[in-house]
């Protein structure tokens, strides 16, 4: 009586099988298939395992000063000495650890805050959800920073005060994300059929909407992660982060930054490390959008350009190449 | 059109009052107390709590807020726990030189960005454009502020074309001003630049594919004139958009930037004064740029409405 | 019409609908009465739009009852909510149109089928497992489908998984929503096959609803046929089919395809003009008038009821005892 395995079927519903198939082992497809994202991610893992095992990569400690200052690079110090003679790649692999954690910290919070937020807001709909959208887009309108220097006059400089006041600056953006798949998914059959067994709303709503809707959420939260690192620097730059003389990528940026006439390639150590950083969050963010939603917009729109011809001939040639 | 704009303003006070009210919030239900922080270090009881009535701190919350809020309508912003001196003073000489720099930045983030979005819309799917959009990424991921402790390494202490430091404003000496803005300005504009680059290579793509497009140039009209003045004309729209978009922004990285490059701006004023615990000026900080920023909305929407009469 | 006291017992039942834009509600259902005996299966059949689905998101309290009433055993289910409603909601379940989107792609059929379980409680985790067992194979499907996910499964596997799960709880009432439409007609006849089967079975009663009067013939005892929100005609399958007595029956019948060589094939002419009128401004009077080849004056006039005719069905047309209407010719 049972059907004969999932290979038969007529061609459409294969067809589609073969779709979903792709989209429930879209992790293992995306990893292994898109360079962009192994790059990526061997960056992350790499800067993350450099930040953990940090002892173990090098000799020096980070707070050792030593006598000669601004040296460049040598075999001894990698990448040359500080304003104190203090190992600079040693400074930076310890400073790694400081500004993924904060980025962790700061990341944390928003997905904390935002995901039960983004829930309510959207399974429950009515006139919370209207107010708390509409909070959420006036926070979003404003410049970040400074409403996180403003927490920090409150709660005092450092590194968890600084990024759990960066994380509360998130989490609007989180919560919308959120909300808006909870909104998609709150109308699917599956919800409808729990409901029909007697299952009550917050149990549907953990488990059945909320697994159904993290997807766009973990892509917002790597893009976050970049934002993050970048947050840190600067916050750790203007004194409000890290406190010197701890390390991290934004405290060594203010050394290099008040040196600067003295050693001006100083600056470069960190500022790579961060820009390296957030590229590496940012495209691990983009292959994981594009894994989820191959057809996106531009594509289509390139498609489309390319079958036309490209838009520089346009002015001149008649008709598709 | 001026019945819009003041139906647009007033539905912007519950905006403004939210925003205000919510640093004031903030920074009133702060762990401390602030008679305390008013009066000093080794200040007796009877002394705090003489402050404490005189400023008021005792009456509720609301009272204070409302009080603070018709003072600071009125431009009296109160004055700074450490410098003792008015706040209200202390912005009005710090906030142009922000909005000169921040001029400086937009006029980067157009002029870059519209030439480069531009460029590669016209030459999409080829090298050049991945070039460029390479390039925007880059720009894109790259800090504000390092950005700037690069260009001041390379061009003010290696080359010496721009000076390192400091900044006169255009009051005083427009030309050592001028001079002084270039190199924060692109550091400050380039991210922006690279925003407008992105956005508007995706419509100027669609533009140029559009039906409207190809008739013009059915027409004969020469390409230049198709692209600069009619495909982008039609990308007005979400231009003005992301330019919104990057007034706040450059808003948030200024603090930063004027940090780099020693410029005594409101971005320092607010960083040094969250340092020292100084709520007051962080508070009336807040609040103007929360005015600046709902105001360039104001300004968008107005744009918007002129660019395309259709747009309710 | 038996003594036994009916299972399900719908009267004058409403459900509206606002579209968005549109300041006038849809009356989806406008005043449907019927009962369903226990152990019997009862078939809703009608076109795309009238309100079939809705009376059966009505009864399964998914859709908000505007008016009329619901009950089941005797206890109306229109005015629960809360914890009551919950507790009441597991003799009555349904089986979806959808077999994919009915199931939550991130569960395997064994947690699928186990859920309805664990709300209900008071039994081991293996005891849970044992029934589950038992489901999945009284449905036809076998142990090494329990650790697959929905989209391992073909269309006709997971209808058989979401039966298992309807029946989880033991319902006395089950809801087939057009359980077999979205299927291949291939696959169509195992899962017809097994309802009959688990019906007999378990001795449940069905509320069966589809578009398609063949497969609603052969499955149901008894039928009702709905056109534009109202019940115009209700009668035993057999009787239906053979002798209707309301001209949209016939003209259902006749729109069937034959399944003949096309040389035996008899044509006939459509006997429905037109298209369905909105369902948001229905004719005045009967309803089918404006397609009804045997429309006269009064039928623009007054509304027909549903009315008892001498073999135990019911009818809502005012010239049913006139009429003289060809059914299925085999």
């Amino acid at each position: 009586m049972a059907e004969v395995g999932a290979g038969r079927g007529a061609g459409a519903t294969g067809g589609a099988r073969g779709v979903r198939a792709a989209r429930s082992g879209w992790f293992r497809l995306w990893l292994w298939g898109d360079l962009r994202a192994r790059v990526a991610t061997c960056f992350v893992l790499f800067a993350l395992a450099l930040a953990v095992l940090a002892p173990l990569v090098t000799s020096h400690a980070p707070s050792a000063q030593g006598v000669a200052p601004f040296d460049g690079p040598s075999w001894d110090h990698w990448l040359g000495t500080d304003d104190l003679g203090r190992d600079v790649w040693a400074r930076l692999v310890y400073g790694a650890r400081a500004s993924l954690t904060a980025a962790f910290i700061a990341v944390g919070v928003a997905l904390a805050l935002g995901v039960p937020v983004g829930l309510v807001s959207g399974f429950r709909g009515g006139w919370l959800d209207v107010v708390l959208m509409r909070v959420a887009d006036v926070l979003l309108s404003f410049p970040g920073i400074v409403i996180a220097i403003a927490f920090i006059a409150v709660l005092g400089p450092g590194l968890v005060n600084s990024m759990t006041a960066v994380g509360i600056v998130f989490f609007p953006s989180v919560a919308r994300v959120m909300r808006g798949q909870v909104l998609v998914t709150k109308e699917r059959l599956y919800v409808d059929a729990a409901t029909s067994f007697g299952s009550p709303p917050w149990r549907i709503l953990v488990r059945h909407v909320l697994p159904n809707s993290v997807q766009p959420v973990i892509i917002q939260a790597t893009f976050l992660l970049g934002l993050a690192v970048i947050a840190e620097a600067s916050l750790s730059f203007v004194g409000l982060g890290v406190q010197y003389p701890s390390p991290s990528f934004g405290v060594m940026l203010q050394r290099a930054a008040q040196f600067i006439s003295l050693k001006p390639s100083g600056v470069y150590p960190p500022g790579l490390a961060i820009a390296l950083t957030v590229l590496a969050f940012n495209a691990l963010g983009d292959s994981l959008r594009d894994a989820l939603d191959p057809m996106t917009s531009t594509r289509r729109r390139l498609r489309r350009l390319r079958r036309r011809g490209s838009a520089r001939d346009l002015p001149n040639e008649e008709g598709p190449r | 059109m001026g019945r819009l704009l003041v139906s647009r303003l007033v539905s912007l006070v519950p905006t403004l009052i939210l925003a205000t009210f919510g640093v004031f919030l903030l920074v009133h239900l702060a762990p401390g107390d602030p008679a305390v922080a008013l009066a000093g270090d080794g200040a007796s009881r009877e002394q705090v709590q003489r402050i404490r009535e005189q400023e008021g701190l005792d009456r509720p919350l609301v009272i204070q807020y409302v009080d603070w809020v018709s003072h600071a309508a009125r431009g009296d912003l109160g004055t700074s726990i450490t410098t003792r001196s008015s706040i209200s003073d202390a912005i009005r000489q710090t906030l142009p030189v922000t909005l000169q720099l921040v001029a400086g930045a937009m006029v980067v983030a157009l002029v870059l960005g519209i030439l480069a979005g531009v460029a590669s819309a016209r030459r999409a799917n080829t090298t050049a454009d991945a070039a460029i959009s390479s390039a925007a990424a880059m720009g894109a991921a790259v800090p504000s502020f390092w950005l700037g402790l690069v260009l001041v390494s390379v061009f003010a202490l290696q080359l010496g074309w721009f000076p390192a430091t400091g900044y006169v404003g255009l009051g005083t000496d427009p030309g050592l001003a001028v001079r002084q803005l270039v190199l924060p300005s692109i550091a400050l504009g380039i991210a922006g630049a690279a925003e407008v680059a992105r956005q508007l290579r995706a419509v100027m793509i669609d533009q140029l594919s559009s039906d409207h497009v190809r008739t013009l140039r059915a027409k004969g009209l020469p390409a230049r004139r198709v692209v600069w003045v009619h495909a982008l004309k039609g990308s007005a729209v979400p231009l003005i958009t992301v330019i919104g978009l990057q007034v706040s922004r450059f808003l948030g990285a200024t603090v930063v930037v004027e940090a780099v490059f020693g410029i005594s701006g409101i971005g320092s004023l607010v960083t040094i004064a969250a340092r020292n615990r100084d709520y007051p000026m962080v508070e009336g900080v807040v609040v103007v740029l929360a005015v600046l920023v709902i105001a360039t909305n104001v300004v968008v929407d107005v744009c918007y409405r002129l660019v395309d009469p259709r747009i309710r | 019409m038996t003594a036994a006291a009916p299972l399900l017992s719908v009267a004058d039942l409403e459900v509206h609908y606002r579209l968005p834009g549109h300041r006038d509600e849809v009356h989806a259902v406008d005043g449907v009465t019927f009962d369903i005996l226990p152990r019997e299966i009862f078939g809703l059949i009608g076109e795309s739009g009238c309100g079939k689905s809705s009376v059966a998101r009505a009864v399964m309290r998914l859709a908000p009852i505007a008016a009329g009433t619901v009950a089941l055993g005797g206890i109306g289910l229109e005015t629960l909510r809360g914890r009551g409603l919950r507790r009441h909601r597991r003799r009555v379940q349904m089986v979806f149109q959808d077999p994919h989107e009915s199931l939550d792609p991130r569960l395997t059929v064994r947690r699928a089928v186990r859920e309805p379980l664990e709300l209900v409680g008071g039994d081991t985790a293996a005891g849970r497992e044992a029934r589950v067992r038992e489901l999945v194979d009284r449905v036809g499907l076998d142990e090494s489908h329990l650790d697959r996910k929905p989209h391992e499964l073909s269309g006709g596997q997971k209808q058989r998984v979401n039966i298992a799960r309807a029946l989880a709880l033991s319902p006395e009432l089950l809801v087939c929503d057009e359980a077999v439409s979205a299927l291949d007609v291939s696959v169509r006849a195992g899962i017809i096959n097994l309802l009959l089967a688990l019906q007999q079975e378990l001795g449940i009663s069905v509320l069966f609803i589809s578009h398609d009067i063949g497969v609603v013939a052969h499955v149901a005892d008894r039928i009702g046929v709905m056109y534009l929100g109202k019940l115009v005609e209700v009668a035993a399958a057999e009787s239906l089919t053979r002798q209707p007595r309301h001209p949209y029956t016939e003209a259902l019948l006749a729109a069937e395809p034959q399944a003949r060589p096309s040389t035996d094939r008899v044509v006939r002419a459509p006997l429905i003009k037109g298209d369905a009128p909105s369902a948001a401004r229905p004719p005045s009077g009967c309803r089918f008038r404006t397609r009804c080849r045997y429309a006269v004056e009064m039928c623009a006039q007054v509304e027909p009821e549903l009315r008892p005719v001498a073999d135990g069905g019911m009818v809502a047309c005012h010239l049913a005892d006139t009429l003289e209407l060809t059914g299925r010719r085999d």
